[in-house]
Parts: structure tokens; sequence; C-alpha cells
């Protein structure tokens, strides 16, 4: 037998166990994690596609008043999503929910995905409203109004501006009295754990974190260690992470930031958006659009919307170029913002996958996506030629 | 010099796992860096080759998973939140049993057969003992163990590991290695 550790360490020594692994496996699972990571997210650099050559010009004159209504309503999403997978409060979790359960107004910045790079989207939220605006887009400012289900959008150096009326979104009359009701529903719910994280320091400022988890949303708080008012909001979802930094309550906001009268001298259009109402054929229409008219015929790298949030500016630009009418770039604007809330609404069972990069469109033999509808045994498989196919589980793309 | 080379190979692992957030190639580099340290943890958590193959699958599938949004700075912290992967995945996989006996009883079987026909006068105790005894401790114990003994682990890093205190760490072998004296004298052969 042994008699300590130094015997027991030669006993362990010579049993001489058999750890050598097998090639085949080791080779196999190297080439599927790489599969999952890339499925997972595709975030890696993109590549940059010169505005001069397009495959297809569209118009003439170029207006691009409404190149950033997609960016518009998935910055609508971050707040829908914010609220439909809200934090639960336990015992120990009280003091840091309180200033959310107290608080008449609330100011933070967004960040969606993991790259250091991405767009800041700052939100001020007082009553129904929001004020937004995006560190890549400072001459635009958003207003959206909760209980009227309408968005302003102002371009202030263009002068120009959008109403857009909103389908599907349910009238809030004040977004932080929902927030607040969600919160107190959920803090009898038994599929809510809440453990703590201990402390550590974020921008220099000692904080304590505390991570709810609950079976479709985990959310990470981290509120400062003496006040316990929180100050980085985290929240994972299978294909997304969003972070709120910066967090503040009760911040005095003056009414006029929340106006949604459009100013004297601004050019306004109007139109109407179904956040629920995106189908597959709009996705593919996107996925052509994408390829055809920003990719130079190649698909984007990725069609996670925070990588879209990261493009925005640029196709604002490209769409300038395009010289697009009044109506025209009205058309295309909805079709990408449609193709986006596919994504960003996604309903189908499981996770989606993207395998677009370095794909051309017109390949029909590549598969670039493909997702599983609810309720349906077999998966949708979109090819390179934009054709869609019914494929069995055991026939997907691996 | 060895300083130099030291800070050299420190920055370029810590970049490889900052890398490994946004870059497959990145993240290859580090599956190759640590599979077969996960692998033969399983194989020693799990006793099986079999279904040491499907945990450490399970293992980096996770990881691929998850490391857009690893908190993680270096190649120690990505190291360390392998192994607290693999340590879950297995106690989980070994609470499921019944499928594990089987291919225990089959897997020991073959051990003893060739044991037998090579040295079978040993006073020591087979890997298939032992394995059956080190199953009979806690969870914790067994994954201890392990680490330590098995995988060669210092204590400071088991500790960081399993979130324990160092000087708690060291009492526990002491201990747990006394519950495994007992215990090997209790079990018999195919036991589980």
């Amino acid at each position: 037998m042994f008699e300590n550790e130094k015997d027991f360490e030669k006993i362990v020594n010579r049993l001489n166990i058999d750890t050598k692994p097998n090639s085949s496996h080791r080779e196999k699972l190297r080439e599927e994690m790489l599969s999952v990571y890339n499925d997972t997210k595709q975030q890696s650099q993109k590549h940059t596609t010169p505005f001069g050559v397009f495959r297809r010009k569209i118009m003439r004159n170029s207006i691009t008043k409404l190149a950033a209504v997609a960016v518009i309503i998935f910055g609508v999403l971050v707040g829908m999503h914010y609220m439909g997978n809200p934090f639960v409060a336990t015992v120990t979790f009280a003091d840091v929910i309180k200033p959310i359960l107290n608080a008449q107004t609330a100011e933070f910045d967004i960040i969606m995905g993991e790259d250091e790079q991405v767009p800041v989207i700052h939100d001020m939220v007082k009553g129904s409203r929001i004020r937004r605006t995006m560190s890549n887009m400072e001459d635009d400012i958003i207003i959206i109004d909760l209980e009227a289900s309408r968005i302003l959008t102002m371009n202030i150096s263009k002068k120009e501006a959008a109403y857009i009326d909103l389908k599907g979104l349910p009238s809030m009359p004040n977004y932080m009295e929902v927030l607040r009701n969600i919160i107190i529903m959920l803090q009898e719910s038994p599929h809510f754990e809440v453990e703590e994280l201990g402390q550590q320091k974020i921008q220099g400022q000692s904080v304590i974190g505390f991570c709810a988890k609950h079976p479709k949303a985990e959310i990470t708080i981290w509120a400062d260690s003496e006040t316990a008012l929180p100050v980085q909001i985290e929240q994972i979802e299978p294909q997304l992470k969003v972070v709120c930094k910066n967090v503040k309550f009760d911040s005095p906001m003056d009414d006029s930031l929340f106006s949604m009268d459009v100013p004297d001298g601004y050019e306004l259009q109007q139109v109407e958006l179904d956040l629920m109402g995106s189908t597959e054929q709009d996705f593919v229409e996107g996925l052509r659009i994408r390829a055809e008219v920003f990719g130079e015929g190649w698909f984007p790298e990725s069609v996670a919307v925070e990588d879209y949030i990261k493009e925005a500016p640029a196709i604002e630009n490209k769409m300038g170029e395009l010289g697009l009418s009044d109506e025209e770039e009205t058309e295309l604007g909805m079709k990408l913002s449609r193709h986006l809330l596919f994504i960003r609404f996604f309903k189908g069972q499981g996770q989606w996958h993207y395998a677009g990069n370095g794909v051309k469109l017109g390949d029909g033999e590549t598969p670039i996506f493909w997702y599983q509808p609810q309720g349906s045994e077999t998966y949708r498989v979109i090819y390179g030629d934009l054709s869609v196919e019914d494929v069995a589980p055991e026939d997907l793309p691996e | 010099m060895v300083g130099a080379m030291a800070k050299f190979v420190e920055q370029t692992e810590d970049n490889l796992v900052h890398r490994a957030r946004t870059q497959a190639y990145a993240l290859g580099q580090l599956y190759e860096l640590y599979y077969e340290r996960i692998f033969r943890f399983c194989v020693h958590r799990l006793f099986n080759k079999e279904i040491a193959e499907d945990v450490t699958s399970t293992v980096f599938l996770e990881v691929a998973r998850k490391i857009r949004t690893f908190a993680g700075r270096d190649e120690q912290d990505f190291g360390n939140w392998l192994y607290a992967i693999a340590i879950n995945q297995t106690n989980s996989y070994i609470r499921k049993t019944s499928r594990r006996k089987k291919l225990f009883a089959e897997a020991a079987d073959s051990i003893r057969a060739k044991r037998d026909e090579s040295n079978g006068n040993s006073s020591e105790p087979d890997w298939p003992r032992l394995y059956a005894a080190i199953l009979k401790l806690k969870p914790q114990h067994q994954t201890i163990i392990t680490l330590r003994f098995f995988e060669n682990l210092p204590y400071e890093r088991i500790a960081y590991i399993m979130n324990i205190k160092e000087t708690t760490l060291r009492v526990k072998v002491h201990r747990i290695l006394n519950d495994l004296r007992n215990h090997l004298l209790t079990v018999y052969d195919g036991e589980v």
C-alpha cells in the first residue's frame, strides 16, 4: 500500500495508464470545434470593400435620410431585449436591484458583441421614451416613443427626419415601470438562480458581481461595492452578448430631449415597419442586397447584428453614392431592416448558422445559412445562389 | 536572456488567448496546446478512453461556444478555465453511471488480462482497483486526487481551479489519501 504522498505518487507513476490520444479523434474534434466557433458568431475582421465599384448601380440622386433605418430598428430591439429578459432579485441580490426598482430615469451605454471597436449606443430613458445616439453616427439622434410605438430619427447636419411607425410592438406607457413590473413578477420565479461573483475593479471602481441565471438567459450585474448602485449589466444570449456600461439612475433629464416634434426646416419622411413580420424571404432578399450591392458579389463575413452596427456608417455612405431616389432608398432601407429583424428576432429552434464568408453570390453548391423553423423536423438551408431547401438533420452541412 | 524569453513566451500566449476570441486560427493553436492535457485528465477521471474522447469533445465544443466571452487574460487563465470545464463535465458524466459501469467493467477486464500476461504478482493496487477506490471518494476529492497525482499540478494551481485555500487543500489531500487507503482495503475486483 502507501504511507504518504510520496508513496502514492510512486504508485501512480508505476500504473502506466494508457493516455495516448487517438489522432483521428483529435483532428475531427479540431474541425468540429472550429466549425462551432465560426457558427457561434462570425466576428472576425471584415474585408473592406471599395465603394467605387458596384455590380449594379441602382439609380440617381443621393438622399440618405433612411439609410440609418436598419440601425435604428435593431437599436430599438436592444431595448426590447433588455426588457424581455430581465434579471431577478433574491435576498442577496436585493440591494443591487433596489435602485432599478426605484428609478425614474436611467442612462447607460450599450455595447453589443465582444469586439472592442464596436460602436457604443448611448441611451437615456425617461417615461415611455428613449433618446438614443451612437458613437459612429454622431449626426443622428433617435427618439423612441414606446407608448406610441413610433420612432423619430433626425440627422442634424442634413436636416432630415423620419417617423417610423412600428407594428408588433406592445404599447409601453412607461419603460421603467414595465421593467419594474417584470422584475417584481420574476422575483418569485423558481427558475432563477443568483450567484455572487465576488469583487473586482471596473475602470478603477470597486464593484461586486452577481450572476442571475435562467434557462433562457444569463445576466451579470456589477454594482458599486459601497453604494450597491449597478454600474455594468451584461447579458449573454446564445448568439449575442450585450453589455450596459456606465449605468446611472435618476439623472435629471429635460423633457425637450425626448420631444417627438420635428424641428423647423427639416425634410420629413414617414414609413411603417412590422417588427415581428420578418420572413425567410426577407432574410434571403437582404443577403442578396448585401452581396450584390454592398459586397461586390460576395456574401458578408457575418450576418450578426453587432457586426452590422459596425458597418452601418459605411452602408449609409455607400447608399449615398448609389444615387437612389427617395422611394428607392426607402425601399432598400426597409429591406435591410427586415433582413436584420429576421436575425434579431430569430424565431427558429436553437441557433442559426452562417457560413457565407468567402462565398460568391450564385454559388449553388455551397450552403451559406441554415436553421430549424419552430415545430419542424427538418432544417431550411440557403445556398449561395439563394435557393432554399428542406434538409434532414443528418444531411446538414458539417 | 531566460527572463526575456519567458516574457516573450508569456506575451505570445497572452496574445494567443486574446486573439482566440476573434480568430479561429488562434483558437486552433490553443487547442493543439491543450488537447492532450485535457484528454489525459478525462482518461484519469473516467477510466475509459472512448468516454474520455466524448467528454473531451464536450469540453472543447463548450470552449468554442464561450471563448468569445471568456474574461481571462493569459494562458494560465485559459488553462484553469479549461480544467474547470473538464471537471464539471467529467463529474457530470460520472453521475450518469449506467453506461460508465459497463464500459468500466470491459476496460478493467482488458487491463487485467494484459497485466496477468506480463506481471500478475504485484502487491500494489492496479489501475482498475485504484480507480474503483477513487470513485468511492466525494466528487471534489476525486478531482483533487486526479489533478494532484495524475496531472501533477502544483497545489497553488489546484487551489485556484477548485476555488479553495491552498492550506485547506494540503490538509484535505492528507485526509483524502487516508480515505483512499481505507477504500482500497474494501474494493473488490470489478467493483465501480
